[in-house]
């Protein structure tokens, strides 16, 4: 590449070290691009930072119980109830990062390397043409400029490297990948799967898919079922950035980075109509400082990707770059969950488990696969477990002395929960914008957030409940009860749109190899882009798309298009 | 990213107790607005005056006093002391530890005194819970203390033994019949105080329970000696005899 003209320039900058800019890194790297890599929070070095990895139950302050004075400087992360003391330092302190709720919204997040790539849930699968074809079957918001066959090699690409344990189903709505030996169902999950298979004609359950190392891969070590992912693992055994990509990248000596470098615009360059650089403001300093590069991925996350582009004001974008469109900040989606049942099972009692299984079952989404069937469209799936009570059970007893001990040392009966996680259609009016008014702690305006959950996910919503029960008295569950909690957008931590990708740049931000329209050095390749919400977890299709925007972006460089 | 983990375990944990992570099958402690109002008010009802020569209460914040270790359990009569900040008294202290002693004994293998419960409850009471709840659970064990003074004319822990262990079986025992330990006075003019006195006595037990048996089992010897704990288990079978496998596992 090119010698470097002036201080601080790079042949790319990627901003963000989550599950998508670990990827632009170690492609962009891979490549042979000088690549700086920018991150807002503090380094987290595989394991030596796992502080809390090896702590027993006993070592955990309280059980591992936040205080009153951590709950309430986390008081919007612990809405999602994932927070405690083991993992509380993959969060942020929300005095520190106020946004303003103009309709509730759970933004659950963290600042360091790594982003909640060290926090995220693991499950992987695939979209199907089911899902980038149902906006334009449907006139809903506007169809995506890519199918199922642009995404296929990259998928392939993505999988092999980070590893996925899961069983190839072969159904049409859930397209096979490249899997590791699958993890097994226990005994209860594998009946419900038989069961299904009688009762059902259309639903089937299946071991997650998930990114678990069945066997060692590249160099990381096999899942030792601890079941304690969320602190960071020891063994490298669930993909992460800091296990995974950022060591691809630093293995190129091509990586630059930076963290403790809060993005807060890019800079356009009005004559020569592209992007030059970036402009960082230093957390620790809170100096301001100027990079350069020829080509820029952003990977801020979903919000943090709106709040830059936002905040990139030029002549030639007066309300954001690459908003010509009007609709960056709009389309705001994230799945729809909290929902389901939980039932009681008689059997199997002399049957029980060892090894702690990180992840659960599957039940892809079975409505309005091959024919319309439900008055409202898409669907939804479930992640589903089964598990023998433990001892929290004796809590709401009332057995005391030698007897509840007795108790405690038995394991209680068998119990399976499904939770259902249901598509979300974009909306133009679910939105963020700019606060000016209100600075943040870094005087950088704050987002402002409205969003909600309308007609067809409301409308979807008592399915995703009752289809849960019908599944489990099928199965032969007993006591089968419901649940539906409130769900704000947010709560599932699957947010996603703000700067869709579509085919028209008068309706969208980005184009199909997901370039910022009037910006095309500019690329968004975290969840923002996304033009709808399917109901799969969705960082497989973030890396996916990031992997594939990065060969793009390369070979346009070498083609001097860029 | 992360919900699923805690979304579909088949059994929701019933150990949290703050506010702000209600599950629906969190044991309730939650009478809103006034649950301390309505102890104070209505466990004057039932014990009378002794309450208010007892009521030490839980201080989160108060100037250190005279520092010393909790009295042995069997409780010699010592100088009554106030609470350092962020501990419990002496007497309340004892207290505890004889009621978690109750539910979870020493036998073939140890309970929760060897295990230290008392000491992890202390923590969660002062560090973990809310002012609101910490006051509850502090004028719980105040309100076995005045009953002890009612029956006996003297603090719970300077009782004997027997009498002591009478007072612990009674309160537990209340569980199991659905009504008070202190005894009520149905119809009379103050039944709906004295209904709500044992409404709080009940969510007080509760609370004992859940943060002795949570306590305990993820204590190291209660979660090797009585349940089992494997750190690393490095392979997983999702489906074997209960029989190879022993007892419960500590962890999920």
């Amino acid at each position: 590449m090119d010698q470097k003209p002036k201080p601080n320039t790079f042949d790319a900058i990627v901003v963000g070290t989550g599950i998508s800019g670990g990827w632009a890194a170690k492609e962009l790297c891979e490549r042979g691009l000088d690549t700086l890599v920018l991150e807002r929070g503090r380094d987290v070095r595989h394991v030596v930072d796992y502080t809390t990895a090896h702590q027993a139950p006993w070592e955990l302050p309280h059980g591992d119980r936040l205080t009153a004075a951590e709950r309430k400087r986390k008081h919007i992360q612990i809405r999602s109830e994932i927070v405690e003391p083991s993992n509380q330092h993959w969060f942020v302190n929300d005095d520190e990062h106020p946004y303003i709720e103009e309709k509730p919204f759970d933004w659950i997040r963290g600042y360091h390397v790594g982003g909640r790539s060290l926090t995220w849930g693991r499950h992987c699968y695939r979209w199907s043409d089911l899902d980038f074809e149902a906006n334009a079957r449907e006139g809903v918001g506007v169809d995506w400029p890519i199918r199922y066959r642009d995404l296929a090699p990259w998928y392939d690409h993505v999988e092999a490297f980070i590893g996925v344990a899961g069983q190839a189903e072969g159904l049409s709505q859930l397209p096979d990948g490249k899997f590791l030996p699958p993890m097994p169902l226990n005994c209860l999950e594998a009946h419900v799967r038989e069961r299904m298979r009688e009762r059902f004609s259309d639903r089937r359950m299946t071991i997650g898919r998930a990114a678990h190392l069945t066997q060692a891969h590249l160099g990381r070590g096999q899942c030792m079922y601890r079941n304690l992912c969320m602190r960071g693992c020891p063994f490298g055994a669930y993909f992460s950035s800091n296990a995974a990509t950022l060591p691809a990248a630093v293995v190129t000596k091509k990586m630059t980075l930076r963290p403790h470098s809060v993005v807060t615009e890019v800079l356009y360059d009005d004559r020569a109509g592209k992007a030059v650089g970036v402009r960082v403001v230093d957390a620790e300093t809170k100096k301001t400082e100027d990079f350069f590069a020829r080509v820029i991925f952003l990977n801020a996350s979903t919000l943090g990707t709106s709040f830059i582009l936002l905040n990139s004001v030029s002549r030639r974008f007066p309300n954001g770059l690459g908003n010509d469109s009007g609709e960056l900040g709009h389309n705001l989606m994230d799945h729809q969950f909290m929902t389901g049942a939980f039932g009681n099972f008689g059997g199997f009692a002399d049957r029980y488990y060892s090894g702690r299984r990180p992840t659960s079952a599957y039940i892809p989404r079975f409505r309005n696969v091959k024919s319309k069937t439900s008055r409202y469209l898409r669907g939804f799936g479930y992640q589903a477990g089964a598990s023998r009570e433990d001892w929290t059970r004796a809590i709401a007893e009332v057995s005391v002395g030698a007897a509840l001990k007795q108790a405690l040392a038995e394991p209680g009966p068998w119990r399976m929960g499904m939770t259902a996680f249901g598509e979300c259609l974009p909306h133009h009016d679910n939105r963020v914008k700019l606060d000016r008014e209100r600075p943040d702690p870094f005087g950088l305006p704050q987002l402002s957030i409205a969003a909600e959950h309308r007609e067809n996910e409301r409308a979807m919503r008592g399915d995703m409940r009752d289809s849960a029960a019908e599944i489990l008295e099928a199965a032969g569950f007993t006591n089968v009860e419901t649940f539906d909690l409130p769900s704000p957008l947010g709560s599932c931590i699957h947010e996603m749109g703000t700067a869709r990708m579509g085919r028209d740049p008068k309706t969208s931000v980005l184009n199909a190899n997901n370039q910022v329209h009037g910006a095309p050095n500019v690329f968004v390749t975290d969840g923002a882009c996304m033009t709808s919400s399917a109901c799969q977890n969705p960082s497989l299709t973030y890396m996916a798309l990031t992997a594939r925007a990065a060969a793009f972006a390369v070979s346009e460089l070498d083609k001097g298009h860029l | 990213m992360s919900r699923e983990q805690t979304a579909t375990g088949a059994a929701p944990s019933k150990e949290t107790p703050s506010k702000e992570t209600p599950s629906k099958d969190t044991p309730s402690m939650t009478s809103s607005m006034s649950r301390r109002d309505a102890l104070g008010a209505s466990a004057g009802l039932v014990v009378g005056a002794a309450l208010e020569a007892t009521l030490a209460g839980c201080r989160a914040d108060a100037p250190s006093a005279n520092a010393s270790e909790p009295a042995a359990t069997a409780a010699a009569p010592t100088p009554r002391a106030p609470a350092e900040p962020g501990k419990f008294t002496l007497e309340q202290r004892a207290l505890v530890d004889e009621l978690t002693e109750y539910l979870i004994p020493e036998t073939s293998s140890p309970g929760a005194r060897r295990a230290e419960v008392a000491a992890y409850i202390e923590g969660v009471v002062f560090a973990v819970l809310d002012e609101e709840d910490r006051q509850a659970f502090c004028a719980g064990l105040d309100a076995i203390d005045a009953s002890a003074r009612q029956k006996h004319g003297r603090a719970f822990w300077s009782c004997g033994a027997e009498a002591r262990s009478k007072l612990v079986r009674a309160f537990f025992a209340a569980d199991a019949k659905g009504a008070p330990s202190g005894g009520g006075h149905a119809g009379s003019p103050g039944a709906a105080a004295v209904a709500a006195t044992n409404e709080l006595e009940r969510a007080f037990r509760e609370r004992l329970r859940e943060l002795t048996i949570t306590g305990f089992c993820k204590s190291r010897l209660g979660a090797t000696r009585v349940l089992q704990y494997d750190p690393i288990p490095g392979a997983y079978d999702g489906c074997r005899s209960l029989e190879s496998v022993g007892r419960a596992w500590a962890t999920s």
